[in-house]
């Protein structure tokens, strides 16, 4: 059975390690924001990257650090475990918005003393009153952007809150190079330069930007040295101690030279994720193929007798730990999108090599045990398994961790990721080298850059081809009017109707990506650029373009199973069957159906996406198809959009602007979470969700695709669970599914939780493409997750038959 | 084309055979076991019946029913269908608001019924799966389910069938050629017993099993047998069946099924009496035993499917 090694003699620790973190409550953490505004203050003549760049070294210099009891991985972005940490550049306006809410609001609340919040106002606040990137978004939005925005029919704000997060450094170059190797080619790439000439001054500039950023890395590496040695020195255990002076010899090394063994190289992975932070908090910082890049390093200490499998699977189990600790600080309405405080660090293990080769190696089996051992809720652990390549063994490793029921691994089909990266422009020899970013996005470790911006609600684009672009909520004109749907003769008139309102909504989204791409400029990042080698060789930030593969923004499509139900619902019921007439569906979608049961029923009987029918199945193939090749032929400053399905939980939120829709869906309640179906509706079983999920084109969707599955936990009661799970996910990829993810856990225990929550702290759940503690998630999530349709044909129910 | 009476389809099944499975189980079935755990399956014709606790006794049924077949006890908790009336039109399922009314059996052709098979077919591949014919007692049908499974063999569909046996010997031979696995079950070996608790005498039973066995077909047989607490579960039935089925050359193994009550829901919708009121499931440590006395005989089992 896979459950989590406690027998294990690493597990005393690591079990201390995490109850450290389990205990500790989610605190606004100002530090680094006090820091940086004084750093800021003192630089107000120089060039803003080297502003950017001075700030994230006088944070290095300056900041809290502390060495906790029991680790052996050390480092943190802020001060506490636990802690939101606020980039006041990016949107201090945010927790001045909240500063007295903040602490009880519904949605991820962070604790915040009073002696904080004095600081905050006296501070913080007077320096970057009108100067943060969120209040340039909001001052420069466009009214027809700012009228959707509100009525939810598309939410925009995510990135503009926080950093862009979705991006993955070249740990393999870091490790292999330190900081004195990157200094060294960043002043050889300046040499190149002459400041005689005309426009090479900002190259420069920008150049000495990521020096100093650089440097301040290594100013922060030694002073956890330091640390270590103070921390050994007043240490009376002989074993800690010696513990404490291994840190200090790690920190002698990293993180100015390269890594030369396991617990270097792990460290310093650590630590330049944990600085990344530092410079702008953001979700979806991705530590990307750890199995890969730190393999050449644990092989040679296992070879040379410096390492043992079970003390590097202790250093994975530390590391995992510490990735549990930070808490994504946003707003209120933002956390409502995206709640459980995930950073959606996200881990990958498998897949194949650059030469097209299964790369499952020892480690790959390590960092799903880590996740095992750990059950913790971040770090977001996937696999890209490869149908083809991958041995058995390591997919039986997955469903072992399925079976611990925390939620992991998010399981991603590699040849599609593989696809989609060939779909953003990266050729296929590199695609191979994809990793998982954030939930279930796609993403290419130092070399590219792209991040989703907007969600799109498609259960008001419904309403707009009912309602002639009439917002039912607000009363506003907010779609296109296509014409009166009681004069369409067939549903070809229908479809025609549905596809223009995606456009327009796509054509909306692109202008006011367009202002964003501009506001966003002015958040240069010179210590994440470190790790994008093209931003070094050209001189130009991440941020600027600098990157070697460059995609627009991301579109994410959210209430996919409303959308796809209720054009199906019109066209078997008005069109095909002429059950209803198109009078009447209006009719009772304006009345919410009340004294118009008979058509709520029988658009709930009409045949419903996610059960392998060939009527729904074909709407939302050929609907799907639209929306993803017409938002892909987007151009932006950064290249083609992209779109994704992958809602976070941003379907509850927009469900709550949504009227009755064909689907037989009430007004006002949630939508349908990702590419699952409406829960209830999918009554074939798993194999029919699979099926209907698979007629979307999940290649075409490049920001990823997400499928949340929930098993019962009687699945895996008989010994032949997980190899039936196993059967079952190799289906998904012969399908040409992207992504599942399950939910092993059975109802009563999710009641229960919800009377109980003291009781059920660490009960785990997926979300939407992450986990999240379930006690901390909001009362309607916990519904829509208990709700939810059990995949019961697992449950050994009865035999056949008669008997 | 010839035509099935279907009761419904399970898909991903685990339980009828090795990896994922889809059932398909046909209605209709020569015996009434006392404990039968899918009513609905024992009538080759519909049968109505009444989601209990979503029915708002609004008695739409019997006003839609355009030929009045549809009757109600005076509390409104038992409806009736006249079979004799009705044309199976299903307007009394349609129109019932609440979602409250089913039928159950419909009609399939050979190729639909292999069209909604092959759905699948990606999960039996990766799986060693297939597809399993049950019932009610399938082989009652045998054109259609001979014409089924010859259409599986033909798509490279592994094929498994399950069968009380108590059909004549040709309905059995006619599918023979295309069965990959079978689940052959018995319910008790005493002939008096057996007609006591199933309906009919168990002689057939017994012989076409020792003349499938003499065949020269190549397909494993499993025995399955219900164990039912007093009817049927005491150690001489066991270690009747044990001796029997010693003498099979096809045999694989032995499974017993522990006695469940999952049935009783359908028995409430049907308005059907339940006849075994009282009795419980077996637990873990009597299964074991009876494991343990055929394990004793040099027989292979285990508890379920």
């Amino acid at each position: 059975m896979g459950t989590e090694n406690q027998t294990a003699s690493y597990m005393d620790r690591i079990n201390k390690l995490r109850d450290r973190v389990i205990n500790a409550t989610p605190t606004m953490d100002i530090e680094n924001a006090l820091i940086l505004t004084k750093s800021f203050k003192k630089t107000e003549a120089l060039p803003r990257e080297m502003r950017k760049a001075q700030a994230f070294k006088d944070v290095c210099a300056e900041k809290t650090v502390t060495i906790w009891d029991n680790e052996l991985i050390v480092g943190c972005s802020g001060k506490m475990a636990r802690g939101g940490v606020l980039c006041a550049d990016v949107c201090w306006s945010v927790l001045d918005k909240e500063l007295d809410t903040i602490s009880n609001r519904p949605y991820d609340p962070f604790y915040i003393s009073e002696e904080d919040k004095k600081l905050f106002r006296e501070e913080i606040k007077p320096y970057w009153l009108g100067r943060s990137n969120f209040e340039k978004w909001e001052a420069q939005a466009p009214q027809d952007i700012v009228d959707l925005k509100e009525n939810a029919v598309i939410y925009i704000d995510r990135k503009a809150v926080r950093g862009p997060g979705e991006l993955t450094p070249d740990y393999e170059e870091l490790l292999s190079e330190g900081m004195d190797g990157i200094i060294a080619y960043i002043e050889q790439k300046k040499s190149e330069y002459d400041l005689s000439k005309p426009n090479h001054y900002p190259k420069i500039a920008y150049l000495n930007a990521m020096i100093t950023a650089a440097e301040g890395m290594k100013i922060l590496g030694e002073r956890y040295r330091q640390e270590a040695l103070r921390l050994a020195a007043l240490e009376t255990d002989d074993t800690r101690r010696g513990e404490l002076e291994a840190v200090a010899q790690v920190f002698s090394r990293i993180p100015a030279r390269p890594a030369r063994t396991f617990h270097e190289a792990i460290q310093f992975v650590y630590l330049y994720h944990s600085s990344i932070f530092m410079e702008q908090n953001a979700a979806s910082y991705n530590l990307g193929r750890i199995d890969q890049y730190l393999y050449p390093y644990y092989k040679a200490d296992l070879e040379a007798g410096r390492i043992t499998p079970e003390q590097a699977q202790e250093l994975f189990c530390c590391t995992w730990v510490k990735l549990a600790e930070p808490c994504l600080f946003q707003d209120g309405v933002t956390a409502e999108y995206a709640n459980g405080y995930t950073m959606f660090q996200n881990v990958c293990a498998g897949g194949i090599d650059k030469f097209g080769q299964d790369a499952v190696n020892d480690l790959s089996y390590m960092v799903i045990q880590a996740s095992m051992d750990t059950m913790l809720y971040q770090p977001s652990l996937s696999v890209r398994y490869n149908l083809a390549k991958n041995p058995d063994s390591f997919l039986r490793k997955c469903a072992d961790c399925i079976n611990t029921g925390n939620g992991f691994p998010a399981f991603h089909n590699d040849e599609i990721g593989i696809r989609m990266m060939q779909n953003k422009g990266v050729p296929l020899h590199e695609a191979y080298d994809w990793n998982p970013c954030g939930c279930v996005e796609t993403n290419l470790s130092g070399r590219i850059r792209g991040y989703v911006s907007a969600d799109v609600n498609l259960g008001s684009i419904v309403e707009f081809i009912m309602n002639r672009g009439v917002h039912r909520k607000s009363g506003k004109k907010l779609g296109l009017d296509t014409g009166d749907p009681r004069s369409f003769t067939t549903y070809q008139e229908f479809a025609d109707a549905a596809k223009k309102q995606i456009d327009y909504i796509i054509k909306k989204v692109v202008e006011a990506n367009n202002v964003l791409d501009e506001v966003w400029d002015d958040r240069p990042v010179p210590f994440i650029s470190l790790t994008f080698r093209n931003c070094i060789d050209t001189a130009t930030d991440y941020a600027h373009g600098g990157t070697k593969y460059e995609c627009g923004n991301g579109i994410i499509y959210d209430g996919i199973a409303d959308f796809i139900n209720s054009i199906a619902a019109v066209k078997e019921l008005v069109f095909d069957k002429k059950m209803v007439t198109m009078d009447e569906l209006i009719q009772a979608l304006d009345a919410d159906f009340v004294g118009f049961e008979a058509i709520q029923k029988k658009c709930l009987d009409a045949e419903k996406y996610g059960n392998d029918l060939d009527n729904p199945d074909r709407v939302a193939a050929e609907m799907m198809t639209h929306i993803a090749v017409n938002t892909n032929k987007q151009d932006s400053k950064y290249g083609k959009l992209m779109s994704g399905v992958l809602p976070v939980t941003a379907h509850v939120p927009l469900g709550k602007v949504v009227g009755a829709l064909p689907s037989g869906r009430k007004a006002w309640t949630t939508l349908t979470d990702g590419l699952s179906p409406t829960g209830g509706t999918d009554v074939n079983g798993a194999s029919a969700v699979l099926k209907s999920v698979a007629k979307i084109p999940h290649d075409l969707f490049s920001s990823g695709t997400l499928l949340n599955m929930k098993l019962s936990n009687e699945l895996m009661k008989d010994e032949r669970g997980p190899v039936n799970l196993m059967s079952l996910l190799k289906s998904a990829c012969s399908l040409g599914v992207f992504h599942a993810q399950f939910n092993v856990v059975d109802k009563k225990v999710l009641m229960d939780a919800q009377k109980h929550p003291e009781q059920h702290k660490d009960l785990l759940i997926r979300v939407a493409g992450y986990t999240a503690y379930f006690v901390e998630l909001c009362p309607e999530v916990q519904d829509e997750i208990i709700h939810r349709t059990v995949q019961e044909e697992f449950v050994p129910a009865k035999a056949g038959g008669c008997c | 084309m010839t035509v099935g009476r279907i009761l419904r389809i399970e898909k991903l099944s685990t339980f009828d055979g090795d990896g994922l499975r889809t059932v398909i189980f046909l209605k209709g079935c020569p015996l009434g076991c006392r404990w039968c755990s899918t009513p609905e399956s024992q009538k080759k014709t519909t049968d109505f019946g009444i989601h209990k606790n979503k029915c708002t006794n609004c008695f739409t049924c019997v006003d839609t029913c355009p030929e009045g077949a549809i009757s109600h006890d005076d509390a409104g908790d038992i409806f009736t269908t006249d079979m004799t009336l009705c044309k199976d039109c299903r307007q009394c399922v349609d129109g019932c608001p609440a979602g409250a009314r089913i039928a159950y059996g419909y009609n399939a052709t050979v190729d639909e019924m292999l069209r909604e098979l092959g759905k699948d077919s990606v999960f039996y591949y990766h799986s060693g799966g297939g597809v399993t014919v049950s019932g009610g007692e399938p082989l009652v049908q045998k054109d259609f389910v001979a014409a089924l499974l010859e259409g599986c063999v033909m798509q490279g569909i592994n094929t498994a069938v399950e069968t009380s046996g108590h059909v004549p010997w040709e309905n059995i031979e006619n599918v023979l050629p295309w069965i990959d696995t079978l689940f052959y079950d018995l319910k008790h070996l005493d002939a008096n017993i057996h007609r006591q608790i199933t309906g009919v005498d168990n002689g057939l039973i017994l012989e076409n099993l020792k003349k499938i066995d003499e065949t020269h077909r190549s397909f494993p047989v499993i025995v399955r047998m219900p164990v039912i607490p007093t009817l049927n579960d005491q150690d001489a039935n066991i270690k009747a069946l044990g001796l029997f089925c010693r003498g099979l050359k096809k045999l694989k193994e032995i499974q017993l099924l522990p006695y469940h009550r999952l049935g009783i829901e359908t028995y409430r919708r049907l308005s059907l009496s339940y006849g075994l009121e009282g009795i419980r499931s077996p637990g873990d440590d009597e299964m074991n035993r009876k494991v343990d006395l055929l394990k004793d005989m040099g027989l292979r089992v285990r508890v379920g499917g």
